[in-house]
C-alpha cells in the first residue's frame, strides 16, 4: 500500500494526514515544537501509524520563512543597488495609509539605510547598458561583506529588462564574499517597480538562510527515518514544489501555511463536484482573532500576483486571502452609548470571559455560549471546562445600559458580527464583478462552523460546506496539489505593434523556465500543463487586467483576439470597457502545472441518525428551541439532519438553523443547504 | 439611545454604511482611468440620506473629507427634488460652488425606492485634463477661465439616458478624451454601487426605522466628537504663516489661524488671512470647511468613521472673499497651498495646550514638477507627479522621512523604472534629501532629492515648489527643517526657480529638485547618545567637519 502524506504546522499543533491509494484517510496530530519544528512533525507523523518505506510523497507547509519574517528573525541582509537609489528601499512609495493618523510610522524596512551600498552602473528601461559596472569599486565595496552580512540582495534598476549586470554583480559577491547567499531580483520578480522588487528581493534573502536551513534538517531527519520520496513544500501560490526548488525561490513559501484552507477548499469542492455546484466558492476561516476570506473561481484558488505583508510588498503569487478583525474573541463594548463588536479581541489570554482566566468583557464566543450555540457538553480544545457564570455576568454588564439583558446582547453581537462578515465578502466580491449568490460557501475555523449559514443567509448563498475532519483541513489541501510554478517576464508592448517573434521568443523562454523548474520537481513532460496569460491595459492605464493567452490555435490568432477579449475582461471586472482604446501588454505570464493523479477519498456507506448526545436550549431568530446535539463522527453518509441542530466534534461546532438541512456527502462533508 | 431602536440594529446598520462606501471605492479606485485616481487616490466617495446627510465615506485625498454634500446641495437647488428621477446622473465642478479645483469633478446620483427618493451617493474624482491652457494644469493662471471648463449643476444622464451634447462636450475639450471617458464611467459605476446599497437597506428595513438609526449613529459621532474636544483645556491660540507666493513672480500670501477650544467647541478663526489672490492660489469655502476638518480629525477621533454627526462641534469662520472663500473669476487650481499651510498651523496653535496630540510642521504642499513636451516617436507626452517631504518630529520620535504631506494621505509616489519607460526622462537621483530634517530630541524628517535629465529636444518643465518662506517649523526647542529648493542645470548655466509654467528644456538639461524637511521636536541637547550615534552610521545627517 502507499501513502500519500500532508503535514502542516500550526501555532499549536502540528496536524497529518495520510491517503491511502485507496482514497483511506488517516489523521494524526502532535504538539507543535518551537525552535525544533521537525520534532512536531516527525511526532505528528508517527500517529498516523504508516511504514515510512509505504510513504510515495510527502507534501509539507513550512511556516519558517514566515515566522522569521514576523518574528524578525531573519539573516542579516545588505542591499546592493544602483548608485543614486540608496534610499529607494527606505522610501518605498512615500504613501501614508493611516491617513489620518498625524503619527503615522511606516513600516521599519528590513535592512536600515548602513546596510545599502551603492554600484556604479546603470542600465536602461530597454535593457541598453548606461553606464557599465565599476568592478573596482565594487569590489572594495564588498570587502568586508562575509564578515557582517549572511545574505546579498541584488536589486538594480531596470534589471528586469536586462538581469546581466545584476548576474555580474552576483559573481563578483561570490568571489570577493564567498559564502553568502545572493538573491538577484531579475530572479525573484522580473517586473518593474522598483521598490516593489527591492522589497520582495529583500524578504526573499532574509528567509533564505532560515528555509533552507529547516528544510534541510528536516529533509536529512525524514531521510534518517526511512523516507524514500522527496520532500515537497506548499506553495503561496497553491501548487507545491520539491525542497530542493524551494531552496532557489524561498519567498515562494511564504504563505505556505495561511493557503492551506484555500486550498483545502479546492479539493472540498472537487470531493463534492457531484454534489453541489462546487465551482465557485468563498472560503471562510473564522478562529479567534481573524476571519479570512478567499475565493474559489471555475475549481481554481484565486491567486494575485502581488501581496503586502505588515506592509512590505510581494512581487510573488500567492492565494488571495483579505483578513478583518472578527472571530470568536472579538469584544462587544460600548461606544458614546452605542454597541460595538471589535475590533478589539480578547485574545489567548485572558480570552473570553468563559475561559475564566480573568477576561471581564464579554467575547463573540461568551455571546455563542449564552445564546445554547455552543452546547453544555463542548469542552474547549477538549478539556477547558467553560464558566458560564463569568460569561453571563460580562454580557449583562455591557447590554444592561442598551436595555439588554444577557440574551439579547448576546443575539445582539452574534447578529453585528454575521453581518460584519458578510460585508466583508460583499467588499471583496464588488471589485471582482462577483455575484456572492452564485457561490457556495466553505466554512472553516473553529469559529466559522458556527457563523456560516447565518452570514450565507446574509448574501443569499444557497449552500454551505462543513469539510470533513476540519481539524487537519490545511493538511489535507496539500494532499490534492499540484506541483506549480508561475513565471513572469515584462512585456510593454502595444497590441497593434506586437510582432508575433517577440511574443513568441518571450514566452519560448518562459517555457524553457518554467519547464526547467517542474523538471527539477521530478515531473514528467507528459504530466505537464502550461497556461500562458497576459497582463494588459488601456494605453495609459496603470492596473492591468490577466486574462489567459492562449497560442496553440497560432500566435497571430491569439493577439488578434486581444481586443474583444481583453475588453470583456475588463467589463466583467469593471463595469464598463472602451473597444475603440489601444491595448497594452504589461507582464507574460506561464504557470506550469505538474498534473498529479488524484486520489479520491474512498466514499463511506451509509446508514441511519444516530440518537442525539443530548438537546440544548438554543436561541435562533428571537425564540428558544430544543435543539439536538450530536456527534458529527457518528453521523453516517447519506444521512440528512434537519434543524435545528448541533453537530459537534474536536475542531468546531456546526450549527444548523431551523429551516436549513445538512447531509453528510458521500466523501464525509457536510453540506448544508436550505430546507 | 433614541426612542424606539434598538441597539443591534443602529450597529449593524451603521457598519454597512460604512461598508456600502467601501464597496464604492473599492469599484472607483479599481476602475478609474487615469492612475491619479486610482494611484493617488485623489477621490472621494460618499453616500447621503434624502436629506443630504452624510451616512458613509470612504475618503480617497484626506483633504476632501466630508465636503461632497455641497455638490448635492447645489443639484438640488438647481434643478429640484422633484424633478429627479431613477437613472440621472449629475456632475458639478465650479470652484466657486464646490471649492477645489476644476479638475475636481462630482457626480452624483439620486437612489429610488420606486417612486421615493431615498437618498444620493456621489463622488468626486481628479480628471487628467478639461481643457486648461496648459495640458494637466498650468501653473500660472489668473482667472478661473484659463483653468478649463466650468461646470454648473449639470445633468449627464436622465433617467439612464445620457445626454450626449453634453458628454461629447467634456470629451472633445478635453486633451485626453479616453480619460475622460473612463473616468466617468467609473464614477457612474461607483454611484451606482452606493444607490443598490441604500437601495437595499431602505428595503429592508423601511424609512422610518432608517431615519431613527440614522439619527442615532449621527448622535454618537456627535457625542464622540463633544467628548474628544472636551478632554482639551479650554484657550485660544493663534499662529501665523505665509506661503512663498501666489503662482510665478507673485507675492507671499499670508495665513493666519486663530484655534479657540471652549468646553465641548472648537473654532478655527482664519480671519485675517490674505484675500484672494491674483494668482491661483485660492479656494471656495466649501473646500476650506473640508479641510479644516482635515485638521480637526488629526487631533479628534482619528481612527472614528465619518457622518453627519461629526465635526457638529467644529466652526469655521472665514473673510468673505479671502483666499479661503474666493468669489469668480478667482483661479483656483492651486487650492491646496493655504489650505496645508493652515493645517500645519493649526497644529502648531495647539502645540501649546496638548501637545502628545501635534507635530512639528512641514512642508505642507505638493511640490509638483511637471515635464511635458513630444517624444521621441512624436507624440505629446505629460509626466506630472507630487513630491514627497519630510513630515515633522512629535514628543514620541523622529519625523517620518520621505511620505507624503498632511493632505495627500495614501498619494503613492511615481517609480523611476515607470517613469524611465513611459516618458523620455532619465532620473539619475532619487534619495533622502540629507540634513533637511530638523534638529531637536526628535529630530525632523527628511525631504527627498530627485534629479531629471531630459532625453527630448522639445520638452518644457512646469514647477510648483512651496514653502521656502515659513519651512517646517520645530517646536518644543527643536529646530525648523531645511527648505526645499530647485535647479535647473543647462548650456546656460544653473538657474534657481521655485514656480514656472513651461519653462523650455533641451536634451541633456537637468532639473534637480529638493524637498524640505520636518521640525524638530525638543532642544537638539537632549537627543539621546544612541539616536545622534544611529543618525550618523545612517547617515542621515552631513557628516561632521572639523572646525
Amino acid at each position: 500500500m502507499g501513502f500519500r502524506i500532508g503535514v502542516d504546522i500550526g501555532g499549536t499543533f502540528t496536524d497529518a494526514v495520510a491517503i491511502s491509494d485507496e482514497g483511506r484517510i488517516r489523521t494524526a496530530k502532535a504538539l507543535t515544537t518551537p525552535g525544533r519544528l521537525y520534532d512536531g512533525v516527525l511526532n505528528a507523523v508517527r500517529g498516523l501509524e504508516v511504514a515510512w518505506s509505504e510513504v510515495d510523497e510527502f507534501i509539507h507547509g513550512t511556516t519558517a520563512g514566515l515566522n522569521a519574517f514576523l518574528e524578525r528573525r531573519g539573516a542579516r541582509v545588505a542591499i546592493l543597488t544602483t548608485a543614486g537609489f540608496r534610499d529607494v528601499y527606505e522610501i518605498g512609495r512615500a504613501n501614508r495609509p493611516k491617513m489620518y493618523d498625524v503619527r503615522y510610522r511606516p513600516p521599519t524596512p528590513l535592512v536600515p539605510r548602513r546596510h545599502v551600498f551603492e554600484v556604479d552602473e546603470r542600465m536602461g528601461p530597454k535593457g541598453e547598458v548606461v553606464r557599465p559596472i565599476d568592478e573596482a569599486a565594487l569590489a572594495e565595496t564588498l570587502d568586508g561583506f562575509s564578515d557582517n552580512f549572511d545574505a546579498v540582495a541584488v536589486c538594480l534598476l531596470h534589471a528586469y529588462a536586462n538581469p546581466e549586470h545584476e548576474r555580474r554583480v552576483e559573481s563578483l559577491v561570490r568571489r570577493h564574499a564567498p559564502g553568502l547567499s545572493v538573491v538577484c531580483s531579475a530572479d525573484v520578480a522580473p517586473e518593474w517597480r522598483e521598490y516593489e522588487r527591492t522589497s520582495t528581493t529583500v524578504i526573499s534573502a532574509y528567509i533564505a538562510p532560515i528555509v533552507e536551513e529547516y528544510l534541510s534538517e528536516l529533509a536529512a531527519r525524514l531521510e534518517d527515518e526511512g523516507l524514500r520520496s522527496s520532500l515537497r513544500v506548499m506553495q503561496s501560490n497553491g501548487g507545491v514544489m520539491t525542497a530542493s526548488v524551494a531552496l532557489r525561490r524561498p519567498i515562494q513559501t511564504l504563505f505556505s501555511g495561511p493557503v492551506g484552507g484555500t486550498i483545502a477548499g479546492v479539493a472540498v469542492a472537487r470531493d463534492l463536484v457531484d454534489v453541489i455546484p462546487s465551482e465557485r466558492l468563498i472560503c471562510v476561516d473564522m478562529g479567534g482573532t481573524s476571519f479570512d476570506v478567499s475565493l474559489v473561481v471555475d475549481g481554481e484558488a484565486e491567486v494575485e500576483s502581488q501581496t503586502v505583508l505588515e506592509g512590505h510588498p510581494v512581487l510573488a503569487p500567492a492565494v488571495a486571502i483579505h483578513t478583518i478583525g472578527a472571530g470568536g474573541g472579538s469584544i462587544g463594548h460600548l461606544e458614546a452609548g452605542g454597541l460595538r463588536v471589535g475590533p478589539r479581541s480578547a485574545g489567548a489570554e485572558p480570552g473570553p470571559a468563559c475561559y475564566g482566566l480573568g477576561g471581564a468583557e464579554p467575547a463573540i464566543t461568551d455571546a455563542n455560549l449564552r445564546l445554547g450555540r455552543i452546547p453544555s457538553v463542548a469542552r474547549l480544545g477538549g478539556d477547558m471546562a467553560l464558566n458560564r457564570a463569568a460569561s453571563d455576568a460580562a454580557l449583562a454588564g455591557v447590554g444592561e445600559p442598551l436595555g439588554l439583558d444577557a440574551v439579547g446582547l448576546a443575539a445582539g453581537m452574534v447578529a453585528v458580527a454575521d453581518a460584519a462578515m458578510a460585508n466583508a465578502i460583499r467588499e471583496i466580491t464588488v471589485v471582482r464583478g462577483i455575484d456572492p449568490r452564485e457561490f457556495s460557501l466553505v466554512a472553516f475555523g473553529g469559529a466559522g462552523p458556527l457563523h456560516a449559514v447565518a452570514i450565507a443567509e446574509e448574501l443569499e448563498i444557497g449552500s454551505v460546506v462543513v469539510p470533513a475532519d476540519p481539524g487537519v483541513l490545511s493538511a489535507y489541501g496539500m494532499l490534492q496539489s499540484d506541483t506549480r510554478h508561475d513565471v513572469v517576464q515584462s512585456f510593454f508592448v502595444r497590441v497593434d505593434d506586437v510582432t508575433d517573434e517577440s511574443i513568441t521568443a518571450v514566452l519560448t523562454d518562459l517555457e524553457r523556465r518554467a519547464r526547467q523548474l517542474l523538471k527539477e520537481d521530478g515531473v514528467p513532460d507528459d504530466s505537464v500543463r502550461l497556461e500562458s496569460s497576459a497582463d494588459l491595459r488601456y494605453l495609459g492605464q496603470e492596473y492591468s487586467v490577466t486574462i489567459p493567452f492562449d497560442v496553440s490555435g497560432g500566435v497571430t490568432e491569439a493577439i488578434n483576439a486581444i481586443p474583444d477579449r481583453f475588453a470583456q475582461a475588463h467589463d466583467a471586472r469593471y463595469g464598463h470597457s472602451n473597444p475603440a482604446e489601444a491595448v497594452e501588454f504589461v507582464n507574460l505570464r506561464m504557470t506550469a502545472i505538474g498534473v498529479i493523479p488524484r486520489r479520491e477519498r474512498e466514499e463511506r456507506s451509509g446508514g441511519s441518525l444516530p440518537d442525539p448526545l443530548g438537546v440544548e436550549r438554543t436561541w435562533f431568530g428571537g425564540e428558544w428551541f430544543e435543539t439536538p446535539v450530536y456527534s458529527r463522527s457518528d453521523l453516517p453518509s447519506g444521512v440528512e439532519v434537519a434543524g435545528p441542530a448541533i453537530l459537534l466534534e474536536d475542531a468546531c461546532t456546526s450549527l444548523i438553523p431551523p429551516n436549513w438541512m445538512a447531509t453528510v456527502a458521500p466523501r464525509g462533508h457536510l453540506v448544508i443547504v436550505r430546507g | 439611545m433614541a426612542e424606539g431602536v434598538d441597539p443591534v440594529t443602529v450597529e449593524v446598520i451603521r457598519n454597512s454604511y460604512i461598508s456600502i462606501a467601501v464597496q464604492m471605492n473599492n469599484n472607483l479606485a479599481r476602475s478609474a482611468y487615469t492612475p491619479v485616481i486610482y494611484e493617488m487616490k485623489d477621490c472621494s466617495v460618499a453616500i447621503f440620506d434624502r436629506e443630504v446627510r452624510l451616512l458613509g465615506q470612504a475618503p480617497g485625498l484626506p483633504i476632501f473629507l466630508g465636503g461632497l454634500d455641497v455638490a448635492i446641495e447645489t443639484v438640488l437647488e438647481h434643478f429640484g427634488q422633484d424633478s429627479m428621477r431613477p437613472g440621472d446622473v449629475y456632475a458639478v465642478n465650479d470652484s466657486s460652488l464646490v471649492g477645489s479645483h476644476l479638475n475636481d469633478v462630482t457626480v452624483l446620483g439620486p437612489a429610488f425606492v420606486g417612486d421615493e427618493l431615498v437618498g444620493f451617493a456621489a463622488s468626486k474624482a481628479h480628471w487628467r485634463d478639461i481643457g486648461a491652457k496648459s495640458p494637466g494644469h498650468a501653473m500660472d493662471t489668473t482667472e478661473i477661465h484659463q483653468e478649463g471648463y466650468r461646470l454648473g449643476p449639470t445633468c449627464l444622464y436622465r433617467g439612464g439616458i445620457a445626454e450626449l451634447g453634453i458628454i461629447d462636450l467634456l470629451l472633445r475639450n478635453s486633451r485626453f478624451p479616453r480619460g475622460v471617458w473612463g473616468d466617468l464611467q467609473a464614477q457612474i459605476a461607483a454611484c451606482r454601487t452606493g444607490e443598490r446599497g441604500l437601495r437595499a437597506l431602505h428595503r429592508r428595513y423601511g424609512a422610518e426605522i432608517l431615519a431613527a438609526v440614522d439619527a442615532e449613529i449621527m448622535r454618537q459621532s456627535e457625542e464622540l466628537d463633544r467628548r474628544a474636544v472636551a478632554a482639551l483645556p479650554d484657550g485660544s491660540w493663534s499662529a501665523l504663516g505665509e506661503l512663498d507666493s501666489w503662482g510665478p513672480g507673485g507675492d507671499p500670501v499670508p495665513v493666519k489661524v486663530r484655534v479657540t477650544i471652549s468646553g465641548d467647541r472648537m473654532t478655527l478663526d482664519l480671519r485675517g488671512s490674505s484675500s484672494q489672490t491674483p494668482g491661483s492660489v485660492n479656494c471656495g469655502r466649501a473646500q476650506t470647511v473640508s479641510a479644516a476638518r482635515l485638521a480637526f480629525k488629526f487631533l479628534i477621533n482619528p481612527d472614528a468613521v465619518v457622518n453627519d454627526g461629526t465635526f457638529r462641534n467644529l466652526d469655521v469662520i472665514i473673510d468673505e472673499g479671502s483666499v479661503f472663500d474666493a468669489r469668480p473669476p478667482a483661479a483656483c487650481q492651486y487650492y491646496y497651498p493655504h489650505l496645508g499651510l493652515m493645517i500645519d498651523l493649526t497644529l502648531r496653535a495647539l502645540a501649546q495646550a496638548c501637545p502628545h496630540l501635534v507635530v512639528a510642521g512641514q512642508p505642507a504642499d505638493a511640490m509638483n514638477i511637471l515635464f511635458s513636451g513630444v517624444g521621441g516617436d512624436g507624440s505629446r507626452y505629460v509626466c506630472g507627479e507630487a513630491t514627497a517631504i519630510g513630515w515633522g518630529a512629535s514628543s514620541d520620535g523622529d519625523g517620518v522621512n520621505a511620505i507624503a504631506n498632511y493632505g495627500a494621505g495614501d498619494l503613492k509616489n511615481l517609480p523611476v523604472e515607470v517613469v524611465e519607460s513611459r516618458f523620455p526622462l532619465r532620473i539619475h537621483r532619487y534619495g533622502l534629501n540629507i540634513g533637511s530634517g530638523g534638529r531637536g530630541t526628535n529630530r525632523g524628517g527628511l525631504g527627498v532629492v530627485r534629479e531629471y535629465e531630459t532625453l527630448a529636444d522639445d520638452s518644457a518643465v512646469s514647477l510648483w515648489w512651496e514653502r521656502t518662506r515659513t519651512p517646517g517649523w520645530g517646536l518644543a526647542g527643536g529646530d525648523a527643517g531645511a527648505p526645499g529648493s530647485v535647479t535647473i542645470t543647462s548650456a546656460e548655466g544653473v538657474q534657481v526657480v521655485l514656480k514656472v509654467d513651461r519653462m523650455r528644456l533641451r536634451r541633456g538639461d537637468r532639473v534637480t529638485v529638493r524637498t524640505g524637511g520636518g521640525g524638530g521636536f525638543g532642544p537638539s541637547s537632549d537627543r539621546s547618545p544612541v539616536a545622534v550615534a544611529r543618525d550618523a552610521q545612517d547617515g542621515y545627517v552631513p557628516e561632521m567637519v572639523d572646525a
